[in-house]
């Protein structure tokens, strides 16, 4: 279906679309899984349709569609084929925190796990320094408490529980 | 200092458990903080209306603020998982329905919680009878009617979903004779109501109180009631007793619960509290208004009601062979 | 005449001085949980709550429904500036208009959403007030050939929502429809692709996903081009669309609207099908198709329209049969219940002053967000004037917090983070998410009802084209099919995708 034609030249790059390659390879991976899985449900005919139905037809069509994927673009040149880059260091910055934000939520609170997971963040762009962190920590700590605790009054763990017995 | 004593002690008991009778100070000092009360559902809707109706009453009687928190999910499962694992200190109690109850623990092996060990039910908030209803336009007119119906063709059933009261209910009626294929809708009320009108649906049990919105409306007739008395908002619907079927009797219910463990003046204290609040005027009148029934039980008479049913719906999914695994 | 008696009752009940103090509470934090990425109304039932609880009726419901316009309008506003869409109808609103953000046109993106809800708002309005009744009993006629119909119809046409190579669109689009079979199992109670997970019962957690595959992984896209994003961000040329911009934009709402309040009247999915199908229209009827998916102005403001009509249609089934079809509407049936009023059709005779004083307000309501919004364009354009290296972790934060607040689970914020691993690998890869979750939306509602069908014909496919509506919307999915397959079409889909930019 995206078979461009041979007319433009190629913008450098490999004779096969790598890129679209790997998506196929998964989606046939994904699709063969999940048509594994839904063997475990009823899949049964389609006029007396059990659980497993849908997923396992679905899951060929996905192993269909990403053998498709994957031949077509192994006979043309990705249009764009810049390297593959990989910035371990934004990723982890940028997910890390999610992660840390959802461990330290219920046992430290809303203030002090939006103040980690901030200046865990920070590491993701090289530009912010340890004071701009620990300013930016600060002040959006202020305003999660009175925006979202305070204000909206939204039902969440704000304090660390250690406090809240300790002062109890 | 007798705050730093309180806080010790306090500590103490967390630590040693629920095993450890509590001192009589902390119990007498209950509630000196706000009580959280997890509803297994989301916010608005029938639970939250009850649940705010009596905990509007029971904080007034204890002196405290209660505080409500949601954690829908899973039918319930996931907020009562939560609510048996919070520490039985009195601060957290929560509601129960029959679902979780005596439901579940029939069609899942697995569950966060049991439903025999992990709570105290405190008392119950209110029960609601199912009625059976066809859609306005069918010549149906009564239970009779319909199981003869079911001999002639096969007929379709709208549920809100598989094993919840409204199927059960149409188990039961599936014994005496009135056959029906389950169909299965997940949004409920809405769904089924286009289905019955547009003649997808045969019949439905819901609450008394939805089936009586859409008969005064004039979109269905309710043909008998699954209360133990005729409801008062429909005093011309026969229950099922009347028409020779007491067994089918069933009402999904409403109830305060606690995390077992909870030192018993404290749930002494509020087990009196909802008992209390269930027998206030503002409250007996408003369930009345909601189609609700109540029993007022205390909470080992409530216990030996919850596994009786538990037990009758074991034997009804067992007959019917209802598996969701 | 009847009906101006009806408005006028209307008015007198919504115009007293409480009631529009309470409109206008309801405005305002309907707006500030909208555009707090992936914080919906339900957040914020806490504190909502008692207050509906010891307010009249009438001035609760009034401010429950502002609360439910605010969060549609506030919903798009952070799609546009931030690619985070809060509800599930922004999605389609996303594509241009944060494409729209990135060429410097935040500002007019934002006032045509504005502009195209405000209008849409108070045509659906004067539907609802006119034609309430009728239309109910229309949607009521639907069973499940129609809706699984209209289903087909809706992931055929997400299709078109990417830009890139038609088959890894429909790849997508198989995938989403993959994943939002996670879950219970509506017709057999099976648990399917839980893993024996509580929390997965109920299926994916949609903000979740969506803060993953759009939000978390389009910061670190901009983080990896050491945030020069942001700076190009910065430069906003115009806040207030131009002539030329206004000529564009109003053909687009107009059908926009026709199209939402058309679509609205499907319970469920109502506004999600309707933005997918106003963009569709506009990319179909436009003179220049490739500026879809690079900032084109139609596609903001069509979809916009689209929703908010069929947002506020979606009131009817609420209105006249006590049926609340999302959650701040189960919350106005709450509320009540709470003052012993039976949600139902006898609202409106019973309580007219409750019913026309809401509908009178649901107006009024449009015109405090128009009012409200428009100087607010100016603010939110300010905010991406700070320097991305502020703004993203804010953003990050708030959006832990929003997918934390869905459920009150820590669990959501993990299904965030993987979805942002996941987000960033479509991003390598160059797949596009948006027909992903179109089919995570509509994919449920597409099983249940052909399976629900078929129990009901006992296993009779005749069912699905049993009936007229059936039948026309399978013509129209065929058609579509058809046409996204021509070759005309497919070589201006691929002029558009040779156009674009190296990213």
């Amino acid at each position: 279906m995206t078979d461009t034609p041979a007319s433009g030249e190629p913008r450098g790059g490999s004779r096969t679309n790598i890129r679209d390659q790997i998506a196929g390879m998964l989606f046939v991976l994904l699709g063969a899984a999940i048509a594994y899985k839904a063997r475990s449900y009823t899949v049964g005919p389609p006029s007396n349709s059990g659980a497993g139905f849908f997923p396992f037809y679905l899951g060929l069509l996905l192993v269909g569609l990403g053998v498709a994927i994957t031949a077509v673009a192994s006979f043309k040149h990705d249009p764009d084929a810049e390297r593959f880059s990989m910035h371990p260091r934004t990723f982890l910055g940028v997910l890390l925190p999610v992660v840390i934000f959802g461990i330290t939520l219920v046992p430290a609170g809303l203030v002090l796990s939006a103040f980690i997971a901030v200046m865990l963040s920070s590491y993701a762009s090289p530009e912010v320094t340890f004071r701009g962190a620990l300013l930016n920590a600060a002040v959006l700590s202020v305003i999660v408490l009175v925006g979202f605790a305070m204000i909206l009054g939204i039902q969440i763990p704000v304090w660390p529980n250690v406090l809240i017995e300790w002062l109890r | 200092m007798k705050k730093l004593l309180v806080c010790l002690l306090s500590l103490g008991v967390c630590s040693l458990g629920a095993l450890a009778g509590v001192t009589p100070a902390v119990a007498q000092q209950w509630p000196n903080r706000p009580i959280r009360f997890i509803v297994p559902w989301g916010a608005g809707g029938i639970t939250d209306t009850i649940s705010r109706m009596y905990n509007e009453r029971v904080s007034a009687i204890l002196g405290q603020t209660i505080v409500h928190e949601y954690r829908p999910g899973a039918a319930g499962r996931i907020g009562m998982g939560e609510l048996g694992r919070a520490t039985p200190d009195g601060y957290t109690i929560g509601m129960a329905n029959a679902g979780q109850l005596t439901i579940h623990p029939n069609l899942y092996a697995r569950l966060p919680y049991d439903a025999d060990t992990s709570f105290v039910i405190l008392g119950m908030m209110g029960m609601s009878p199912m009625a059976l209803a066809v859609p306005v336009q069918s010549p149906v007119r009564s239970v009779a009617d319909l199981r003869a119906l079911s001999q002639r063709r096969s007929l379709n059933f709208g549920t809100a979903g598989i094993a919840g009261p409204h199927h059960l209910a149409a188990e039961l009626l599936r014994k005496t004779g009135v056959a029906g294929v389950p169909i299965h809708y997940r949004g409920g009320g809405g769904e089924i109501m286009a289905a019955m009108l547009n003649g997808a649906l045969d019949a439905n049990f819901d609450t008394v109180y939805q089936q009586n919105i859409f008969q005064q409306d004039g979109r269905y007739r309710i043909l008998a009631v699954t209360s133990r008395e005729r409801m008062p908002q429909l005093p011309d619907v026969p229950t099922f007793a009347e028409l020779g079927n007491p067994e089918i009797n069933l009402e999904t219910f409403y109830a305060a619960a606690a995390p077992s463990g909870v030192p018993a003046p404290i749930i002494a204290r509020l087990a009196a509290a909802y008992a209390e609040a269930a027998r206030s005027p503002e409250i007996v009148s408003w369930l009345q208004e909601m189609a609700l029934t109540n029993v007022h039980l205390t909470p080992p008479e409530l216990a030996t009601y919850i596994r009786d049913w538990r037990e009758r719906w074991r034997l009804v999914i067992e007959e019917q062979n209802i598996r969701v695994q | 005449m009847e009906l101006l008696n009806h408005l006028a009752l209307g008015f007198s009940t919504a115009l007293s001085m409480q009631n529009l103090l309470y409109a206008f509470i309801g405005c305002l934090l309907g707006t500030l949980i909208g555009v707090l990425p992936g914080l919906g109304p339900v957040a914020t039932m806490s504190m909502l709550l008692p207050a509906t609880f010891t307010l009249q009726p009438t001035a609760a419901l009034i401010m429950l429904a502002g609360i439910y316009y605010g969060a549609q309008y506030g919903g798009s506003t952070t799609a546009i500036l931030v690619k985070l869409p809060g509800e599930s109808s922004s999605v389609v609103t996303v594509l241009d208009g944060h494409e729209m953000a990135r060429r410097g046109r935040a500002g007019i993106a934002l006032t045509t959403a504005a502009v195209g809800s405000f209008f849409a708002g108070t045509v659906g309005t004067l539907v609802i007030a006119a034609f309430a009744l009728p239309l109910a009993s229309v949607a009521l006629s639907f069973g499940p050939p129609e809706y699984f119909a209209l289903m087909v119809v809706g992931l055929i046409g997400s299709i078109v929502l990417a830009s890139g190579s038609v088959l890894k669109a429909i790849a997508m689009v198989v995938l989403g429809l993959s994943l939002g079979l996670v879950g219970t199992d509506t017709q057999s109670g099976v648990e399917r692709f839980t893993f024996d997970t509580e929390e997965l019962v109920d299926g994916l957690n949609f903000v979740a996903v969506t803060m993953g595959v759009f939000g978390l992984a389009e910061i670190i896209a901009n983080l990896e081009k050491h945030g020069s994003v942001g700076s190009e961000i910065t430069r906003v040329s115009t806040l207030f669309p131009t002539r030329e911009d206004w000529r564009r934009m109003w053909p687009a709402i107009l059908r926009g609207t026709g199209i939402g309040t058309v679509l609205g009247i499907f319970p469920g999915g109502g506004p999600v099908i309707s933005s997918l199908t106003s963009y569709l229209v506009e990319r179909r009827v436009s003179k220049n198709p490739e500026e879809f998916g690079k900032g084109a102005i139609e596609g903001v403001a069509g979809p916009e329209s689209a929703n908010n009509a069929a947002a506020q249609i979606s009131f009817i089934p609420m209105l006249t049969l006590g049926i609340p079809s999302n959650i701040v509407m189960a919350m106005m049936a709450g509320a009540m219940m709470m003052h012993s009023i039976q949600p139902g059709p006898q609202v409106m005779t019973r309580n007219p002053e409750l019913f026309w004083g809401l509908i009178a307000s649901m107006w009024i309501g449009n015109v405090m967000l128009l009012v409200l919004n428009l100087p607010l364009v100016g603010i939110w354009v300010r905010f991406l004037t700070i320097p991305y290296r502020f703004l993203y972790p804010a953003i990050i934060v708030f959006c832990c917090i929003g997918v934390y607040s869905v459920n009150n689970t820590v669990f959501d914020i993990f299904q965030a983070a993987f979805w942002g691993v996941v987000g960033y690998g479509f991003l390598k890869l160059k797949l596009e998410p948006a027909p992903m979750l179109l089919g995570l939306i509509l994919g449920p509602m597409m099983e249940e009802n052909f399976r629900r069908a078929l129990v009901l014909s006992r296993g009779d496919f005749g069912i699905f084209v049993s009936t007229p509506v059936a039948c026309t919307f399978l013509v129209l999915a065929a058609i579509l099919l058809v046409v996204l397959a021509s070759p005309a079409l497919r070589k201006k889909r691929e002029v558009a995708f040779r156009e674009e930019d190296p990213a």
